[in-house]
């Protein structure tokens, strides 16, 4: 029973992360069309920024922030990146072939991995966390505070974006826009800004999910890129829909990864997200939550 | 009086002759009796391999500082990639070096071996892969090896693990690569041929885990885990360790050292943790190699040297010294003189066996709760020790001392 529930654990928080990456998927998805394969490399990169601003002499030599402000100082930093990107990366493709950006957004991944690498270095570093070494004990597993902390975070942060896209008027403006774009603009929807902020909620949430993950061990140049293919396949299964329906399948995903692969071929684990994936793109192309008829690929 | 001056004239003599002693020794470092050798590094600094280390290359630099116009240094980057790395053969080639020292990874020095053979020239590994002995599958009379072999790190390692800790229920976690399986199948071989050892688990896991909770508790029960990983999922493992309450020893390879610095392993996970370093310079007692620490903290902005960063600088040195001693820098004599001498250098005492492996010692590291580091114990590797592989012919060492850099 320990076994199932410490597994579970694990499912839950990778999952999470993987939410929060799709997540991530579904607001650039929504307000550009344009799916950010960079998300990875944002998550990466808002580990190394937290690291930045946390330890040593700090951002430019300021002085290191204590872990929650610079947690947030991140966010922050996350958020400008992500409407810098969408000015670089983004904007002046609008328009092109669909594949053309896509093809850019990865190029924009190895660009962000590049300057990562030059600016802090290969060596792998570490992100301190409030809780760390702290388990919590549940049915006789012991599970890290951490992992807890990733869920909780998570419910937050995606109750917080639901509300946003439900409540407000850059949500309704965000909805109408991925419905139609061209008729959002003759309607006098800000496209292009809402475009910016799509992206930089985007980093946002991606620098949210690297906060969270980096204190689970070291923090190298790879640390988001396996989660940007979990959340990607997340997103799938969620239909690029709702934001609802993304992290069902991001939850799906982690438990499929950890608690089905806890007992069941546990060396291949780590295709088993993806074996899901393909059998939903087979199966049902729109998604799990996703209502009308798709084009088949 | 007479005495006086008999005394004055011999103190005279002894300084002329201390003088000119100098003097001849100065010009012979300075090149006037030994040929000026040139040496290419292939290696990156800055990129997103976790090669791209700044270690070898201020390594090397700071030997070719201090050897002054002995050598013609230069670094050419050479990517993890083995297409980008046969780049980076094929221009150090055009640049004709008298000795490369070059890549980090086993698979970029395996996959253009042949290259690298036909060449000629003394290349000096700084992976360690056992196929590239001079006997192996990729070897040749002209590779040499920094580094003990892999497998027989490893199963020293093992050995470790049954003599000293004693264990008789063993826990093993191999990386899903190469460092991984290799390793694993090394260890293997101890634990079976051990009496009354058992292995209770054995698990793999990807290079970018970050979650090994199951394997973790499959550990569960276990006197030891042996475990060969890379520098993240072992700060993962560690940590989840502890989590689950599998309080016992941890032996990993040299990703345990980086695993610690990076400040991920800290506490009883730390202090549970061995990892095994080739040398770990910066807790040697030797005056020699504290200067030289601190001459490196110097060149590298006051990062503390790894062992990489001793054994390029210690291969610099090492060439120059042959082609001293060899007065010549031709590929041919260069490699007869490397082959039969013996180099006491800053990581360790270099002597080439009949498989050109260079380095037959290691250390085998632990931590404090604090993550300070200190060497347990020395793992010393006869010569030739390799299973499979039979050495081809065998050359009368002679001791070579370290150059002095020139005045």
């Amino acid at each position: 029973m320990s076994t199932f529930v410490a597994l579970t654990a694990s499912g839950l928080a990778a999952g999470a992360i993987a939410a929060l990456a799709a997540v991530g998927f579904l607001l650039t998805y929504k307000a550009t069309g344009v799916v950010n394969f960079a998300q990875g490399d944002l998550i990466t990169l808002g580990a190394y920024i937290a690291i930045w601003v946390t330890q040593k002499e700090g951002m430019f030599g300021l002085g290191a922030l204590d872990l929650v402000p610079g947690y947030i100082v991140t966010v922050l930093i996350m958020f400008a990146i992500g409407m810098v990107l969408e000015r670089l990366a983004y904007a002046p493709l609008r328009g092109r072939s669909i594949h053309v950006i896509v093809i850019t957004t990865l190029g924009a991944a190895l660009v962000l991995r590049a300057f990562i690498g030059l600016w802090q270095g290969t060596t792998p570093k570490f992100l301190d966390s409030p809780l760390r070494g702290e388990v919590v004990g549940i049915a006789g597993a012991n599970i890290s505070q951490q992992r807890v902390l990733i869920v909780v975070v998570t419910i937050v942060v995606v109750s917080a974006t639901i509300a946003l896209f439900a409540f407000t008027q850059f949500g309704r403006q965000l909805r109408a826009t991925a419905n139609d774009r061209d008729t959002a603009k003759l309607c006098g929807v800000p496209v292009n800004w809402l475009s910016m902020l799509a992206f930089g909620l985007s980093a946002a949430l991606a620098g949210v999910a690297g906060i969270l993950l980096a204190p689970l061990g070291s923090v190298d140049l790879t640390l988001g890129f396996n989660f940007m293919l979990l959340g990607f396949a997340a997103a799938v299964l969620g239909g690029f829909g709702s934001i609802g329906g993304v992290v069902v399948g991001g939850v799906a995903i982690g438990l499929v990864e950890h608690l089905f692969g806890g007992y069941v071929g546990r060396d291949f684990k780590a295709m088993y997200p993806f074996i899901l994936m393909l059998l939903i793109i087979a199966l049902r192309p729109q998604g799990l939550f996703t209502r009308g008829s798709v084009q088949r690929l | 009086m007479r005495l006086k001056r008999s005394v004055c004239a011999l103190l005279a003599v002894g300084v002329a002759a201390g003088a000119t002693a100098v003097g001849a020794g100065t010009a012979g470092a300075g090149g006037g009796g030994a040929p000026t050798v040139k040496i290419i590094l292939l290696a990156e600094t800055t990129g997103e391999s976790p090669a791209a280390v700044p270690y070898y290359a201020n390594g090397a630099q700071l030997a070719a500082d201090e050897l002054g116009s002995r050598v013609e240094y230069s670094r050419i980057a050479a990517p993890l990639t083995p297409a980008a790395a046969e780049t980076a053969l094929n221009q150090a080639l055009d640049e004709d070096p008298d000795a490369i020292i070059g890549f980090p990874a086993s698979s970029q020095t395996i996959a253009i071996s042949q290259r690298i053979v036909d060449s000629g020239i003394p290349f000096f590994s700084l992976s360690s892969g056992e196929q590239l002995v001079k006997n192996g599958p990729n070897g040749g009379d002209n590779i040499f090896l920094i580094r003990p072999v892999d497998t027989n790190v490893a199963t020293k390692e093992a050995e470790y693990v049954v003599d000293d800790l004693d264990a008789k229920r063993i826990g093993m976690l191999c990386v899903d690569n190469a460092t991984g399986v290799n390793g694993c199948n090394a260890a293997r071989e101890v634990f079976d041929a051990a009496r009354g050892v058992e292995i209770v688990a054995e698990r793999t896991n990807s290079t970018t885990a970050t979650d090994l909770t199951e394997q973790a508790r499959a550990m569960d029960g276990a006197d030891a885990i042996i475990d060969f990983n890379f520098p993240n999922p072992i700060g993962v493992f560690a940590q989840q360790l502890i989590d689950n309450g599998i309080d016992v020893p941890h032996v990993d390879g040299a990703s345990a050292g980086i695993a610690v610095a990076s400040g991920a392993v800290t506490g009883d996970a730390a202090v549970n943790l061995r990892g095994v370093d080739d040398c770990v310079p910066t807790v040697s007692k030797s005056r020699k190699v504290r200067n030289w620490v601190s001459d490196y903290e110097g060149v590298s902005g006051g990062e503390p040297p790894i062992y990489s960063a001793a054994q390029a600088y210690d291969m610099v040195k090492l060439i120059a010294a042959a082609a001293r001693q060899a007065e010549s820098v031709a590929p041919r004599r260069l490699i007869r003189t490397i082959a039969g001498m013996t180099y006491n250098g800053i990581c360790a005492r270099y002597q080439s066996d009949d498989l050109n492996v260079l380095q037959h010692t290691a250390d085998l590291t632990r931590w404090n709760a604090e993550g300070e580091i200190r060497v347990a114990k020395r793992f010393r590797f006869a010569p030739n020790e390799l299973a499979g592989v039979v050495p081809e012919t065998t050359i009368p060492p002679t001791t070579v001392a370290p150059a002095p850099p020139p005045s």
